[in-house]
C-alpha cells in the first residue's frame, strides 16, 4: 500500500512528484486533487514543476495520430478463425432454417441419449470422487447442476422480474437482497439463452424501480446495507456483462451512496449514524461494488477504496483471522468473517497494491486452515470461502473448493418441483429462505477451480 | 460483448474488432512497431483474444484483457524483429520513415518520436497508455502486473526525461 503522502498532501511539505503527475493526469480523487492544488497555490517550487510535466504531456498529446487505419481488418481476422467455432445463426435463411431445424434435432436426439450417459458416469465419478478425495469436480457435473438452478430460478421468478422472497421462506427486510443473489447467478453465467436474457432483463427492471433518489435500493431499514451493497454488486456484473448504458445512471447514484456511507474510519455499517460502529459483515459487500466499480471504469473511487481496504486489514488479527468490529471479536465465528474479508483483500490486490505480499500470504493460510465443514450447515459461509479459495489461487485452494463443490452438488435437490434448488435448512435458512440457499450454493459451485 | 463472442456469438466479436482495432493499430504505432507490421500485430492481437477468449473474466474491463493480449503480441514480435533491430541500430539507423517529415506537423511528429525512443520500453508503454491510449493508472498497473505506485513513478520518470530531450531539441 502507498503510504499516506502520495495521496493526501500534509500542509507542511510538498506533494510527492508522482502526485504531481497523477494530477495532471486527472488519476487523483476530486480530494485528493483539490490538496495538490491547494498546495501549488503557494508552492512556486512545485507550481514550475507542474508546468515543465504539464508541457511534456501537452507536447505528447500535440503529436498527430501515429497510423491511419488504412483499411478494415475483420474479414482477414475471420477467415484466420474456423468456421465451426461460431454459435449456428438460425437468423439465416428459409433452407438454412430448414437444415438447422433438422440437424437441431438430430443433435438433440444425441445430446440427451450421450448427455444422459454423461451425466450418470459424472455423478458415478462425483460420488467416488468425494470418497477418494480427488481433486477435479465433474465439469458436466456442475453445468448440469447450474443449469437446474437457473430453470427453477426463472420458473419462480414473478412478471414483475421480482423473487417473492417471503413466499419461498425469506425475511421482508432482506428481500432486495436475496433478489440481487438470484440476478448474480444469472450475471455470472452469461448464457445467452432467450429466457436467461428476459429473466435478467425483468430482475433488472424490478430492481432500478426499488432505487430512492439519493441512491438507495430498498426502504431505510437496518439491513439497508446488504440489500444496497447486495443489488449494486449483482447490477455491476449485469453492466459489465450487458454493457447496458442504461444502467449507468443509477449505478452512479448508487456508489455515491456507498461513498457517502463510509463511516469516518473507513468501514461501514448498518447505517451512517454518529454510534455507528462498522462491521466486516457489511463492509465487505460495499468494498466489493467499489472495487468492481473502479475495474468497470467508475472514476475517483481510489481515495474511498484505499480508506475501506486499510479499515480492513485493522480487523486482522495475528493469526489472520477477522474480527466482526475489531480484531478477535466475532461472537458468530471468525471463518466466514475470515473467507469474507481474504476474499475482499485478494479481489482487491488484483487492481490495487493495497496489502503487501506478507498480509496476502498469511491469508492464504488462515482460510485454509479453517476446516471445511458441512455445506449444508451454511451456505453463506459456503459461498464465502468458495470465493476466497478462487481468488487466492493457490494448489491447495483448489482443492479446498473442489472439495467444498462437491459436497454443494450432493446437497441439490433433483426431483420434484423444487429441483435445481437446495433446501433452506443451514443456519440462515430462517432468513434467507430458499431463494437465498439456492442462489448462494449456486454462486459458490460455479466458481472455476 | 466479449462474454457474447467467448460463448461463440461471432457478430459480437465483429463488433469488438471494428470498435478495436483503430486503437490497437495507433497502440503497436506508438510503441514503435514498424507501420508495415502494424496490420499484422492487430491481427494477431484479435487472434489471440479469440483463442483466449475463456479466461476473460465478465467482471474484468475488456480493455484491460485487449491489452494484456497486444503486450503479448508485442513482446512476440520483438522477440522476432530481434535481428533486424540489432542491424538498424548497428548502423545507427532509424526505422523507416514513411513519409518525408516536411510539415509542422510531421516535424513534431518526428520530434516526440524521437524522444519517445530514449525511454525505455516499460516506461514508453506506460506513457504510451496513459497519454494516448487513455487507460487509468490501475489498468496499466494490472495489463503490466505491477504495482499502481510503479506506474505513477514510471510515468513521473518518463515526463521528465521527455522533458529534457524535448527542450534540447527546441
Amino acid at each position: 500500500m502507498t503510504n499516506d503522502r502520495s495521496y493526501e498532501v500534509q500542509q507542511s511539505g510538498c506533494p510527492a512528484p508522482e502526485d504531481i503527475v497523477a494530477c495532471l493526469c486527472n488519476e487523483l480523487d476530486l480530494r485528493e486533487k483539490a490538496a495538490v492544488e491547494k498546495h501549488m497555490e503557494t508552492c512556486a517550487s512545485c507550481r514550475a514543476l507542474a508546468a515543465e510535466l504539464g508541457a511534456s504531456i501537452q507536447a505528447l498529446k500535440d503529436c498527430p495520430e501515429e497510423q491511419d487505419l488504412h483499411r478494415d481488418l475483420t474479414d482477414e481476422i475471420l477467415k484466420k478463425i474456423p468456421q465451426d467455432a461460431w454459435r449456428p445463426d438460425i437468423t439465416d435463411g428459409p433452407a438454412g432454417r430448414f437444415q438447422f431445424s433438422f440437424l437441431l434435432r438430430l443433435a438433440a436426439c444425441f445430446v440427451i441419449l450421450f448427455g444422459a450417459t454423461l451425466v450418470i458416469r459424472s455423478w458415478m465419478k462425483v460420488s467416488s470422487q468425494a470418497s477418494s478425495g480427488a481433486v477435479a469436480v465433474a465439469h458436466t457435473a456442475k453445468t448440469v447442476a447450474l443449469k437446474d438452478t437457473r430453470q427453477w430460478l426463472a420458473s419462480v421468478q414473478e412478471p414483475s422480474g421480482r423473487w417473492d422472497a417471503v413466499g419461498w421462506g425469506g425475511k421482508k427486510e432482506y428481500t432486495l437482497a436475496l433478489n440481487g443473489l438470484a440476478l448474480l447467478t444469472f450475471a455470472r453465467n452469461p448464457v445467452s439463452t432467450k429466457e436467461n436474457a428476459s429473466v435478467v432483463d425483468r430482475a433488472v427492471k424490478y430492481m432500478l424501480s426499488c432505487q430512492r433518489e439519493n441512491g438507495l435500493f430498498g426502504e431505510e431499514t437496518e439491513g439497508m446495507m446488504y440489500n444496497h451493497g447486495i443489488v449494486t454488486v449483482a447490477l455491476l456484473e449485469t453492466y459489465a456483462i450487458t454493457g447496458d448504458v442504461s444502467l449507468k445512471a443509477s449505478l452512479d447514484k448508487a456508489i455515491n451512496f456507498i461513498r457517502k456511507q463510509q463511516l469516518a474510519a473507513g468501514g461501514w455499517s448498518y447505517a451512517n449514524r454518529p454510534d455507528a460502529t462498522a462491521n466486516t459483515s457489511v463492509a465487505v459487500w460495499q468494498l466489493q461494488a467499489l472495487l468492481l466499480s473502479a475495474r468497470l471504469g467508475w472514476e475517483d473511487q481510489d481515495y474511498t477504496i484505499r480508506k475501506g481496504l486499510r479499515w480492513l486489514g485493522s480487523m486482522i488479527d495475528d493469526g489472520g483471522q477477522f474480527g466482526y468490529d475489531r480484531p478477535r471479536n466475532s461472537p458468530e465465528g471468525t471463518v466466514t468473517l475470515t473467507a469474507m474479508g481474504a476474499f475482499c483483500m485478494f479481489m482487491a490486490s488484483e487492481t490495487e497494491a493495497s496489502s503487501s505480499s506478507g498480509i496476502l500470504t498469511q491469508l492464504k493460510k488462515a482460510i485454509v486452515s479453517s476446516k471445511l465443514e458441512d455445506a449444508n450447515s451454511d451456505f453463506y459461509r459456503c459461498y464465502f470461502q468458495a470465493s476466497a479459495f478462487n481468488t487466492a489461487k493457490t494448489k491447495e485452494c483448489d482443492r479446498m473448493l473442489a472439495k467444498l463443490q462437491r459436497s454443494l452438488l450432493a446437497a441439490q435437490e433433483r426431483s420434484g418441483n423444487n429441483a435445481g434448488s437446495w433446501s433452506p435448512g443451514d443456519r440462515w435458512g430462517s432468513a434467507g429462505g430458499r431463494i437465498y440457499s439456492t442462489a448462494v450454493a449456486a454462486l459458490a459451485l460455479e466458481l472455476k477451480p | 460483448m466479449m462474454a457474447l463472442a467467448a460463448e461463440g456469438d461471432k457478430s459480437a466479436f465483429v463488433a469488438l474488432v471494428s470498435k478495436y482495432q483503430g486503437m490497437l493499430l495507433n497502440f503497436f504505432g506508438r510503441m514503435g512497431v514498424y507501420s508495415g507490421d502494424g496490420d499484422d500485430l492487430v491481427q494477431e492481437t484479435f487472434l489471440r483474444l479469440f483463442n483466449y477468449r475463456e479466461r476473460y473474466k465478465p467482471t474484468a474491463k475488456f480493455t484491460t484483457f485487449l491489452y494484456l493480449m497486444a503486450r503479448q503480441v508485442q513482446a512476440d514480435y520483438y522477440r522476432k524483429q530481434l535481428r533486424r533491430t540489432a542491424m538498424v541500430e548497428a548502423f545507427g539507423k532509424e526505422p523507416p520513415q514513411e513519409e518525408q517529415d516536411n510539415g509542422q506537423n510531421e516535424d513534431r511528429k518526428f520530434s516526440v518520436n524521437k524522444a519517445l525512443n530514449t525511454l525505455s520500453e516499460e516506461m514508453r508503454c506506460v506513457i504510451v497508455m496513459s497519454i494516448y491510449q487513455g487507460l487509468k493508472y490501475a489498468e496499466i498497473a494490472e495489463v503490466l502486473d505491477v504495482p499502481v505506485g510503479t506506474v505513477k513513478t514510471r510515468m513521473f520518470h518518463a515526463l521528465q526525461k521527455l522533458r529534457k530531450v524535448i527542450k534540447h531539441d527546441e
